[in-house]
C-alpha cells in the first residue's frame, strides 16, 4: 500500500466512532437523495399514467375542414362574383378507412400500440335517470394496449365485452349517479334518437372523475351497429408511441402521409408537461439541498480531524511529508467516508423507497404510495455524493497543508 | 575534515506582536562527525536558528548550505524531499504519532524516500531499535511507551534515512537525569562510532559540556564557539 494510503487508512481506523459519524452523514444525505427522487419519480409516472389513461400520445380524426370551399373557379378580370352562405356539406364523418390507417401507422417504428375507436355522445337511461355522456366503442384487445384499462376495473373483466353484444362498462361515478350496479340494463339513447338496452358487465375508475363521471364503453362492433356505420368505420385512431414526450415529432411524420388531422397529446395539454417539469426541478432542488447539508456534515468532521491532527502534520512535514501527500492523506479520508457512505446509502435508500411502498395509500387503482427504483437516482445519488464528499474533504485537506509545521512545534 | 554545513549571515526577523531582529547575522560551519550543542538564555535564537538550519522556516535572509546543497530559496516542496533524505529531527517532546505503532513511526520516513523495499526497511527499524534499546514493543501504539523510551523511538526515526545532520530542538528537556544521561550517550556514540553529524539545542549545560563544541548565542549573535 502506498505510504499516504497507509496512514490516512491508520487515521480512519484508529477513531471508529468519528468515522461512523462522518459515514452516517452521506448516508443520510445519499439516501434521501435517493428516497425524494424515487418518490418523485414514482409520483411522475403516477400523474402520467393517469394523465394517459384517458388520453393516447397521438389521436388521429376527422376534423371539419377550416379552409373556405372553393365552388366556383376564379373568375377572369371583368367579372364579379358573389356567393353568399357558404356551408360545409359533410359527405364523410369520421374515418371510413380505419383498417388502412392502421395498417399505415403501425409501419413507424416508434409506434407501440394503436387502436380504434367510435367516441359518440349519448344519453344513459335508467328508468327516470337519464345522464348525457361519451360512449365508446373499443376495440378490447387493442385499447388494453394503449389506455391499459383492464388496470382500471374496479368490478367485471373487460374481455367480458368481447363475449358479449349487448355488454357496457361503465365509469364508477356515471354508474353511481344512474344507480346501476353489475347485471343490471342501461339504455343508451344515441343522437340519432335510436335505444338500445345494454348489460353492465363492469365498472372502472381511472382516478380523473370528469372521465369516471361521463365514459362508458361498449365493444367497438356494437358500436357500428349502434350507431349503423360500416365494418371499417372509426371515429378516432389512437396511438401510443415509445418516448410519450416525442409525439409531437411522431405526429408530425405521420400528418405528412394521413389525409386525416394527427394530433399529438401536447398540442393543448402543455400543462401536463409544465408541471411534471416544475416537480422535477422540485426534486433536484430538495436533494441538491439535502446532499449540501450532508457535505457540511462532512466538511465539519474533516475540519475537526486536521484541527485535532495539526501537531501529527507538523509531524509528518518535519519528516519531510510536502503539502501534496498531506492534501492525499486527507482527501484520501474523505473519499473513504464518501465511498463507504454512499454504499450504505443507496442500500438505506432502497429500504426507505421499499418501506415507502408499503404505506396503505389509495388513489386511482394505487393501494399505496407511488415510488419508482431508478438505476439512474443511485447512480446519480452516487456520483453528486462522491463530488460533495470530495469538495468537503478538499478545503479542510488544503488548509492542513498550509500548516507551518515552524509555528506548531516550538509551540 | 569534510565541510557539512555552512551558514552565512543568517538574519532573521519576527513580525509578530512586533518587529524584533532575533538574529543578527550569525556565522558558522560544521564538519562531518562533529557533535554540537548550541546554548544561550531564552529569547537568544537559538531555537529560532535551529529552525532554520532544518529548512522548515525559510523566513531570513543569508544563506545555509547542507551537504553541497544551497537551501536557501529553494521551494517549500522540494526543501520537504531535502529534509527527508538528509535531516533526522528529535524534538522535545518526543512527538511520535500516537495512532501508529512503535515501527510504523521509525519506518514511516523510508517509506515516504521510498528508496528501498518494505522488508529491508522493516529489518533496519527493527536493527535501530534493538541499538536503542526498545526490544519487543514494536508492535504496539507509540503513545502506550513511556517517556523515555518514546524519545529513544524518535532518535530512531530521525535516524532511518541515515541522514547527513541529526538536529535535536532539546531532546532531554523533558526527560529525567536516567533517561538524559542515556540519550546523550546514544548520541555520543553515532558520533564517535558512526561519524554522524549532531546539532542540538540545550539548556542542559552537562550535556553541553561533554559535547564537540559548544555555540553560544546571546541577542542573536555568536559569542563563543
Amino acid at each position: 500500500m502506498n505510504t499516504n494510503n497507509k496512514i490516512a487508512w491508520t487515521h480512519l481506523t484508529s477513531k471508529v466512532q468519528q468515522l461512523i459519524v462522518a459515514v452516517l452523514s452521506v448516508t443520510f444525505g445519499i439516501s434521501m437523495y435517493i428516497f425524494m427522487n424515487g418518490f418523485m419519480g414514482g409520483v411522475n409516472v403516477t400523474f402520467d399514467d393517469i394523465a394517459f389513461s384517458s388520453m393516447s400520445h397521438i389521436r388521429i380524426y376527422n376534423d371539419s375542414p377550416n379552409d373556405e370551399p372553393s365552388l366556383l373557379p376564379q373568375p377572369s378580370n371583368n367579372t364579379v362574383q358573389f356567393i353568399h352562405n357558404t356551408r360545409h356539406v359533410k359527405y364523410t364523418e369520421g374515418i371510413k378507412n380505419a383498417s388502412d390507417i392502421l395498417q399505415s401507422v403501425k409501419e413507424f417504428p416508434q409506434v407501440t400500440a394503436v387502436t380504434e375507436q367510435i367516441n359518440q355522445n349519448v344519453f344513459f337511461r335508467n328508468g327516470i335517470t337519464k345522464v348525457s355522456g361519451n360512449l365508446s366503442g373499443i376495440d378490447v384487445e387493442n385499447e388494453d394496449k394503449v389506455f391499459q384499462i383492464s388496470k382500471y376495473m374496479i368490478k367485471g373483466n373487460i374481455n367480458d365485452l368481447d363475449k358479449r353484444n349487448d355488454g357496457i362498462v361503465l365509469g364508477s361515478g356515471l354508474a353511481q349517479s344512474i344507480c346501476v350496479n353489475m347485471g343490471d340494463n342501461v339504455m343508451l339513447t344515441t343522437g340519432d334518437g335510436i335505444n338500445q338496452a345494454f348489460k353492465v358487465l363492469g365498472i372502472f375508475e381511472t382516478g380523473s372523475s370528469s372521465v369516471d363521471k361521463s365514459k362508458a364503453m361498449i365493444s367497438i362492433r356494437s358500436a357500428r351497429q349502434l350507431f349503423s356505420k360500416n365494418a371499417a368505420y372509426a371515429s378516432d385512431i389512437q396511438v401510443n408511441v415509445k418516448d410519450f414526450n416525442k409525439a409531437d415529432l411522431v405526429s408530425n411524420k405521420m400528418s405528412k402521409i394521413i389525409p386525416y388531422k394527427v394530433e399529438s397529446w401536447k398540442d393543448g395539454n402543455s400543462q401536463l408537461e409544465s408541471s411534471s417539469m416544475l416537480r422535477n426541478i422540485l426534486a433536484k432542488v430538495i436533494s441538491i439541498a439535502i446532499l449540501t447539508v450532508a457535505g457540511f456534515g462532512i466538511y465539519n468532521i474533516m475540519n475537526m480531524t486536521v484541527n485535532e491532527k495539526m501537531r501529527e502534520i507538523a509531524i509528518f512535514k518535519a519528516m519531510g511529508f510536502n503539502g501534496k501527500d498531506i492534501v492525499h492523506i486527507f482527501l484520501m479520508q474523505s473519499l473513504c467516508i464518501g465511498v463507504i457512505g454512499g454504499i450504505v446509502g443507496m442500500g438505506f435508500g432502497s429500504l426507505v423507497i421499499y418501506i415507502v411502498k408499503q404505506i396503505p395509500y389509495k388513489i386511482a387503482s394505487f393501494t399505496s404510495l407511488p415510488v419508482a427504483f431508478r438505476l439512474i437516482d443511485y447512480v446519480m445519488a452516487f456520483f453528486f455524493g462522491l463530488i460533495v464528499t470530495i469538495i468537503a474533504g478538499y478545503l479542510p485537506a488544503k488548509k492542513a497543508s498550509r500548516i507551518d509545521p515552524v509555528e506548531i512545534l516550538r509551540g | 575534515m569534510e565541510k557539512i554545513l555552512s551558514v552565512n549571515n543568517v538574519v532573521k526577523y519576527f513580525h509578530q506582536p512586533e518587529d524584533f531582529q532575533v538574529l543578527k547575522g550569525v556565522d558558522f560551519e560544521v564538519e562531518k562527525g562533529e557533535f554540537i550543542s548550541i546554548i544561550g538564555k531564552s529569547g537568544s535564537g537559538k531555537s529560532t536558528l535551529l529552525y532554520i538550519l532544518s529548512t522548515m522556516d525559510t523566513d531570513y535572509s543569508g544563506n545555509i548550505n547542507i551537504n553541497g546543497t544551497n537551501v536557501t530559496g529553494v521551494k517549500q516542496n522540494k526543501l520537504a524531499a531535502f529534509r527527508n533524505e538528509h535531516i533526522g529531527f528529535v524534538f522535545q517532546f518526543h512527538f511520535l504519532l500516537p495512532e501508529f505503532s512503535v515501527i510504523d513511526n521509525v519506518m514511516l520516513p523510508a517509506l515516504k524516500l521510498g528508496r528501498k523495499p518494505k522488508n529491508v526497511i522493516r529489518e533496519r527499524a527493527y536493527e535501530l531499535l534493538k541499538m536503542l534499546d526498545v526490544v519487543g514493543q514494536e508492535e504496539k501504539k507509540a503513545s502506550l511507551l513511556s517517556g523515555g523510551q518514546q524519545q529513544r523511538v524518535a532518535i530512531a526515526r530521525a535516524l532511518i534515512n541515515d541522514p547527513t545532520v541529526i538536529m535535536g530542538d532539546e531532546p532531554t528537556g523533558n526527560l529525567d537525569s536516567k533517561n538524559t544521561k542515556n540519550v546523550f550517550s546514544i548520541f555520543r556514540e553515532l558520533s564517535r562510532e558512526q561519524g554522524q553529524t549532531i546539532i542540538t539545542v540545550t539548556h542542559d549545560t552537562d550535556f553541553a559540556n561533554n559535547c564537540d563544541r559548544v555555540i553560544e548565542l546571546k541577542d542573536g549573535q555568536i559569542i563563543s564557539q
